[in-house]
């Protein structure tokens, strides 16, 4: 049965430190001037309460089911693999950048060495294949990335899906991204 | 990008603009001649024009080959692609059946095209399945730029469906405007005094 990776960023955990983006940068040698993934950070906003919260932001591909990428490429280039990771193949690329304009997420860039767009492929080329997980998932200290496979029941991501509360950014688009986010619940009721 | 939505606009208006004139006003009859010959000039300049600014646009130019040999069904520019391939062909036919005199017997490429003659004198002077063609490919390509823009809902403002009727009402109105220009320009001779005279009193 074919995989289907998915991911979990938990805003509660967290802490806007970058590791994830500089682990990623360093992992697939993204040049200087892009980035594959960063975490985006709104705040200090003040709660009713008088305490502060920031807010995280995941910004990179959160890996659509139903991809508006891949079916805008007029050549196949951009793909989705049978284990559900979306990527580009370079060969096929012409740089229309139909998918960078396509993309409802921003996910995309145009890599200055290919001139080929690039994005975040869950370290498809490197790490997955040696049965490792992705780069952002490893350094993260604070464990606010959880990857796993969506068809294993025993997953570890399956498990956090089941007890917390996720949702999906512009889920009426009706992309059915693979990116989960455990929401910011400082400053409700309960806090 | 904005190479080809303006041209591919411009000639599929052109097109169309000059099969009208023909339907409704017939060959040579002047003014309307100088129109129809206009756009029959135009429509394949603008597009060639257009797909060579176009390669120029993508950020690995060199490969642009990729695009004519790989298809993807679901995508809006690979059916443009495909369209092309037809509309392309046949504004170049309809435009040497325009200018048959000059491209095979006066003009300066008149030896070069010779082998050529024969095809386009077997596809006649008024052929009507060409010409229908043509014009329901014109129309194609003007809705095509708009339906490639509005198959993107990562811009709200793009994703109407209004956007293909929008684009081929400025394709037309452009293909008009260049076809009245380009008539003036260089077929004035087909509008001159003598043709245009209008008997009064007669």
């Amino acid at each position: 049965m074919p995989k289907k990776y998915g991911m979990i960023h938990d805003d509660n955990l967290c802490i806007g430190c970058q590791a994830c983006s500089i682990a990623c940068r360093a992992e697939n040698r993204v040049p200087e001037s892009v980035y594959r993934l960063q975490v985006h950070i709104k705040g200090p906003e003040q709660l009713p309460n008088g305490t502060l919260k920031y807010t995280y932001h995941r910004q990179s591909c959160v890996q659509c089911e139903n991809t508006p990428c891949v079916s805008v490429c007029p050549t196949k280039a951009s793909h989705k693999d049978e284990n559900g990771i979306v990527s580009v193949d370079v060969d096929l690329c012409v740089g229309c950048l139909y998918c960078v304009a396509a993309c409802p997420y921003q996910a995309r860039y145009v890599d200055p060495v290919t001139k080929a767009p690039g994005k975040c492929d869950f370290c498809k080329e490197t790490r997955l294949g040696r049965g490792e997980e992705p780069a952002c998932v490893t350094v993260c200290p604070t464990d606010a990335l959880i990857f796993g496979d969506l068809n294993d029941p025993k997953s570890a991501l399956n498990k956090v899906l089941s007890t917390k509360v996720t949702m999906r950014n512009k889920e009426s688009l009706g992309t059915n991204p693979k990116l989960f986010i455990v929401p910011n619940r400082r400053g409700g009721i309960e806090s | 990008m904005r190479f080809i939505f303006f041209l591919a606009g411009l000639s599929a208006g052109a097109a169309m603009t000059s099969l009208m004139v023909k339907w409704i006003e017939g060959n040579n009859k002047a003014p309307w001649d100088g129109l129809i010959k206009a756009g029959a000039l135009l429509a394949p300049l603008t597009i060639c024009l257009g797909l060579f600014l176009l390669i120029f646009d993508l950020t690995r130019p060199l490969h642009f080959w990729k695009l004519l040999i790989h298809y993807n069904f679901s995508s809006v520019m690979t059916l443009g692609v495909l369209g092309l391939f037809i509309y392309t062909p046949l504004s170049f036919i309809y435009a040497a059946i325009k200018f048959k005199p000059w491209l095979f017997e006066t003009g300066p490429f008149a030896g070069l095209l010779k082998p050529f003659k024969g095809i386009i004198d077997s596809i006649g002077d008024n052929p009507a399945w060409l010409e229908r063609t043509l014009f329901l490919f014109a129309v194609i390509i003007g809705i095509y730029t708009g339906f490639l823009l509005s198959a993107m809902y990562s811009y709200p403002l793009f994703n109407t469906p209004l956007l293909p009727i929008l684009f081929l009402a400025s394709g037309l109105s452009s293909g008009v405007a260049a076809s009245i220009l380009f008539g003036l320009l260089f077929f004035k001779s087909e509008v001159n005094q003598k043709k245009c005279q209008i008997p009064f009193g007669a």
